[in-house]
């Protein structure tokens, strides 16, 4: 495959040796980004190691779900031809490393197919890989607590079961990396909470690099070990890590008290006025 | 629960209702055609009245049922045939990148000329025959279901052709698992009124020229000034253009489960 090419390019190497244990799941060195008229992001550079959560955060309009579509290569084509700079996942490019049918996603909404019930709705990710519905789909509607209605339409659960079906067909590829766009907006606390519980629990299960964007401090906080801030001009503003390990021995509901000062610095962060060179 | 009864309650009240306002008002009107017929000539010449019609459908029952079993043969086939083309074509358009953006302008504008001028020309090229009334019905048919389909596979949100793409699914499971499904709901509405449209397109034909059927009825009816024979037909061609339109429906009932309003039952 062209993802030989992108081995050995002086900046993605550099970020592969800092770590010499882990392999780099998304290396991306972006000069500028131009979708449409105006330049979305510019001199990101950014890398995701193997087993790392990795949340996303910017003020609405920074071009988050731009780049986390770009980082899945899910942009059209006429928008990668615009980018100045390159991404790759495990070492390959976004579009090569999809067809090794390690990459999973979730968007927006929770984008279930309408006509398949519940079960189908998880197994589909399967089907589409070739890979035959196999026991993970009963282990995964257990897990995120589902069993009883594996044979519902979308339509007749409500949004959060929605969300926990769309997070179960999320890591039923056991995939090496997820890419989260924003998935948990608009749930109620109980909701998220448990989505959250779900998440981690699945997540150390499967090994899988996660990827989220989000404008929810809280949510990043508790659900990574790294928070890349984004400003409103689509440059990379500062970088928080988080301690702790997964899942959480605390409550979602805890988060402000145990991390207030990291809270506080995020809040700063993403209330100031963009560009003010606080990189 | 018992608000639900209440519910359900009381919508089939009101649907009763409203048949029960139908049923009076035909009540009303038959008799009221019947004694106005009897009192003036012109009225009966042009209208014929209830009885009349009755007596004449009890004559020739057999004639008619023919005609109309003939028509719905026609618009059957036709529709099928138009059905069987447009879901060909639009799998092929899902298949041929490039195919439906080149197709769809033509097919709405296509939507402008009132096709069923297209009637002589059939019985010109086909004959008396059937197959001039199926090629009319098929061709009527086919843009509504063609262009529902296709509007269908327009609205299907970015997030699923993401969802397709991040796993790499191959092109015939994309269309069996998302295309296909979720055209679905636009093309069943292009179908419904397709259901309707054959049996007129099965009828102009037959206007035109054909040996047996409700449109050569129609005709003869005119020329003949027969009014019970029109009247006759005209119910025969009530008839075909419902059960026509029901089976589509029932047809919905099973494929559109999953978008269709959960019925009050």
């Amino acid at each position: 495959m062209d993802g030989d090419s992108a081995v050995g390019k002086p900046s993605l190497a550099d970020a592969a040796t800092r770590n010499e244990n882990r392999r780099v799941a998304v290396g991306a060195v972006i000069r500028s980004f131009a979708f449409g008229a105006r330049p979305v992001i510019r001199n990101l550079h950014l890398s995701v190691e193997e087993g790392e959560s990795v949340a996303l955060l910017g003020p609405s309009g920074c071009g988050k779900s731009t780049l986390i579509k770009l980082l899945a290569g899910l942009l059209p084509r006429n928008a990668r031809e615009a980018l100045d700079g390159e991404v790759v996942l495990f070492n390959v490019p976004p579009s090569a490393y999809r067809a090794t049918g390690k990459l999973a996603a979730m968007f927006q909404d929770p984008t279930l197919l309408p006509h398949l019930s519940v079960e189908e709705n998880i197994g589909i990710p399967l089907e589409f890989l070739g890979r035959g519905v196999s026991e993970e789909v009963s282990a995964l509607l257990r897990l995120v607590g589902l069993e009883e209605f594996r044979h519902y339409l979308p339509r007749d659960l409500s949004g959060g079961m929605r969300t926990r079906t769309a997070l179960a067909r999320g890591f039923v590829s056991r995939p090496d990396l997820l890419f989260m766009d924003e998935p948990f907006t608009g749930l109620d606390l109980g909701w998220k909470e448990s989505l959250y519980g779900s998440l981690q629990e699945l997540r150390n299960r499967y090994g899988t690099t996660v990827v989220m964007v989000t404008h929810d401090l809280e949510e990043a906080v508790y659900n990574s070990n790294r928070i890349l801030v984004l400003a409103a001009d689509g440059t990379l503003m500062d970088e928080v890590r988080i301690p702790g390990t997964f899942p959480r021995e605390y409550r979602f509901g805890e988060t402000v008290v145990r991390h207030t000062a990291i809270l506080g610095r995020l809040a700063e962060l993403l209330g100031s006025p963009p560009a003010t060179g606080l990189v | 629960m018992a608000a639900h009864r209440q519910r359900v309650w009381s919508s089939m009240r009101s649907t009763r209702s409203i048949y029960l306002t139908y049923l009076c008002l035909g009540l009303v009107a038959l008799p009221a055609w019947e004694v106005t017929s009897r009192s003036s000539n012109n009225i009966r010449l042009l209208l014929s009245s209830p009885l009349r019609i009755l007596e004449f459908i009890q004559g020739n029952y057999l004639d008619l049922l023919n005609a109309t079993w003939v028509t719905l043969v026609e618009a059957l086939l036709g529709l099928l045939l138009a059905t069987a083309g447009s879901f060909t074509l639009i799998i092929l358009g899902f298949f041929v990148t490039g195919l439906l953006r080149f197709l769809l302008p033509a097919m709405i504008a296509s939507q402008v000329i009132p096709l069923i001028v297209l009637a002589p020309f059939f019985v010109v090229a086909f004959g008396i025959g059937l197959s001039s009334k199926v090629a009319m019905a098929a061709v009527l048919c086919f843009f509504p279901i063609f262009v529902g389909l296709a509007q269908g596979y327009r609205l299907i949100p970015q997030n699923i052709h993401d969802l397709l793409d991040v796993y790499h699914a191959p092109k015939a499971l994309r269309v069996l698992r998302a295309y296909l499904p979720l055209s679905l709901p636009s093309g069943m509405a292009g179908l419904k009124v397709s259901a309707t449209l054959s049996v007129i397109g099965a009828i102009v034909a037959e206007f035109t020229g054909s040996e047996v059927g409700l449109g050569r009825n129609l005709f003869l009816s005119t020329i003949r000034l027969q009014p019970e024979l029109m009247m006759a037909s005209l119910v025969g061609s009530a008839i075909l253009g419902a059960v026509m339109y029901t089976g589509v429906h029932l047809l919905e009932r099973r494929v559109g489960f999953w978008y269709l309003p959960t019925r009050v039952e």
